[in-house]
């Protein structure tokens, strides 16, 4: 006597078209013995049958669309990297162009001790390469570091300010960015993180993905390409739209506004140029303004706008501007 | 020039126009391969990419390639590492009550049009790794020794589950098999 389960496995071999001769003989016999068994095996075969109807239907993807995407993450990155950009200028200072950095003093300095490397720009940006080959771009005032067992196991390190991340890829070592209460777990990547002390931690998913979380692990956020997500402290991270157009403006010496209201544009220009810029007629805030600037210089930027809008800008002490009618 | 013979010659001549050629011709593929094991096409669309992007990082070793059967492939393992993760992040989809089951099974047909998409739900409804195997199966034509393999279990599993997912569609599609 042929038990269940034995004759189960011989229908789903013959289905799979596997079945032996001799099975096939012994599954015969099975369905001569009784109608009932004849008519299981019908419904199972029929039930294969009909399941070939399932995703008939699938959604049809847009092929163009994504291969403009693969096209600009992957085929106009300069290689190994995946970057956004293919203008890789962002550290070429052009002197008459970066006001900001005339500022004199210690640039850069690199701290060892304690078996804690630790990298820093002051005044000035800058670009690091870690011992695995990651390149971290660090925005002025900004520190990065990482133990010296750095890339034994895991590659760890430690931000305080804002940087871009392009990931060197390893999938045997997984990635960790440390900074203000989250963690960001790499999968593959380019990112900015923003975490200057007591402010929200912000995460902007340049290319590949993440997994973005508070210091426990849980309730982690995948985040991939084009997306962005914050975290306040004690609370779970949250994605939000990015509705910055000039996240990167510091990495990309660029900034661009379309339609922007003025006050947007001087925080962006504030962030950029790191001064203060005063307005005291608050009926100037909300002017429209248009314009992309390439390697910004804020004296001409300044005058751009007094132009465009109509408004008489004084430097009212080093770093202090005000806007009036 | 057979498909395949075209695209190697292709990667010979100019990597970015064979990864153009490779792209326009397999992404619908791959995508659907990767939709039927995780239905939402955005996710699907990601990992897709993701696909291309290994294949491109890797186009130095594809040589002796037969790129169709290559992609499938990739497109099958990357999903099934899409759900593994998730399942580690406690993200699993639950199994599907009995209760629920019954729902699916005795919603009323109003079209025929609908039919497929019924059909479809109650493969989407099967329990997780039964509907895994289901889906490489009868969608992806895998063999069970190849499923056995891909998913590291015994084919003698692969098996099981099988009759499982065939005698769980029977139970909900029984007013399509009168």
């Amino acid at each position: 006597m042929l038990n269940n389960d034995h004759i189960d496995t011989l229908i789903a071999r013959e289905i799979e078209g596997e079945i032996t001769t001799a099975e096939r003989a012994q599954l015969e016999d099975w369905l001569q013995q009784d109608v009932a068994n004849r008519q299981y095996y019908e419904a199972l075969k029929d039930t294969w049958g009909l399941a070939a109807e399932a995703y008939k239907t699938v959604p049809e993807p847009d092929v163009e669309a994504n291969w403009q995407r693969f096209t600009r993450s992957t085929l106009d990155a300069p290689a190994p990297l995946r970057v956004v950009s293919r203008r890789n200028t962002w550290w070429r200072l052009s002197a008459a162009a970066v006001v900001v950095v005339a500022a004199a003093g210690l640039a850069f300095a690199l701290l060892k001790g304690q078996g804690t490397t630790t990298l820093a720009a002051g005044t000035d940006k800058k670009e690091v390469v870690l011992p695995d080959g990651s390149k971290v771009f660090l925005n002025r005032h900004s520190q990065l570091s990482y133990n010296k067992d750095f890339a034994t196991s895991s590659r760890q390190v430690t931000l305080e300010g804002e940087a871009f991340f392009e990931v060197a890829a390893d999938a045997g070592r997984p990635f960790t960015v440390k900074a203000g209460a989250s963690q960001t777990r790499v999968l593959g990547t380019s990112f900015v993180i923003k975490a200057y002390e007591h402010k929200t931690v912000q995460l902007n998913v340049v290319t590949g993905k993440v997994a973005f979380s508070g210091k426990d692990e849980q309730g982690a956020l995948v985040l991939t390409a084009g997306h962005t997500a914050i975290l306040r402290s004690n609370k779970a991270p949250q994605q939000v739209q990015n509705t910055d157009p000039n996240f990167m403006a510091w990495k990309e010496n660029r900034l661009a506004f379309h339609k922007v209201p003025l006050y947007k544009a001087f925080t962006a220009m504030e962030d950029y140029f790191n001064v203060r810029i005063v307005v005291t007629d608050s009926s100037l805030l909300n002017i429209d303004f248009n314009g992309t600037f390439e390697n910004p210089g804020l004296h001409e930027l300044l005058e751009v706008i007094s132009k465009a809008v109509d408004v008489k800008v004084t430097e009212e002490e080093e770093g202090v501007y005000r806007i009036s009618r | 020039m057979p498909e395949n013979a075209w695209l190697q010659k292709l990667l010979q001549e100019d990597e970015r126009q064979f990864m153009e050629a490779l792209f326009k011709t397999y992404f619908p593929l791959v995508c659907k391969a990767i939709y039927r094991l995780v239905p939402d096409m955005a996710t699907a669309e990601d990992l897709a990419q993701e696909v291309f992007i290994k294949i491109w990082n890797r186009r130095e070793q594809l040589g002796e390639v037969y790129f169709k059967a290559y992609l499938h492939r990739a497109a099958v393992n990357m999903a099934l590492d899409h759900i593994d993760k998730n399942k580690r992040r406690g993200g699993a989809p639950q199994e599907i009550s009995p209760a629920q089951e019954e729902l699916v099974a005795t919603a009323p047909v109003v079209h025929v049009k609908e039919t497929k998409a019924r059909i479809q739900q109650a493969v989407d409804a099967l329990p997780e790794k039964c509907r895994e195997i289901f889906v490489l199966s009868r969608y992806e034509e895998m063999s069970y020794k190849e499923i056995a393999q891909t998913l590291q279990i015994s084919v003698k599993t692969v098996e099981n589950q099988m009759m499982t997912a065939l005698k769980k569609l029977r139970v909900s599609l029984r007013e399509f098999l009168e």
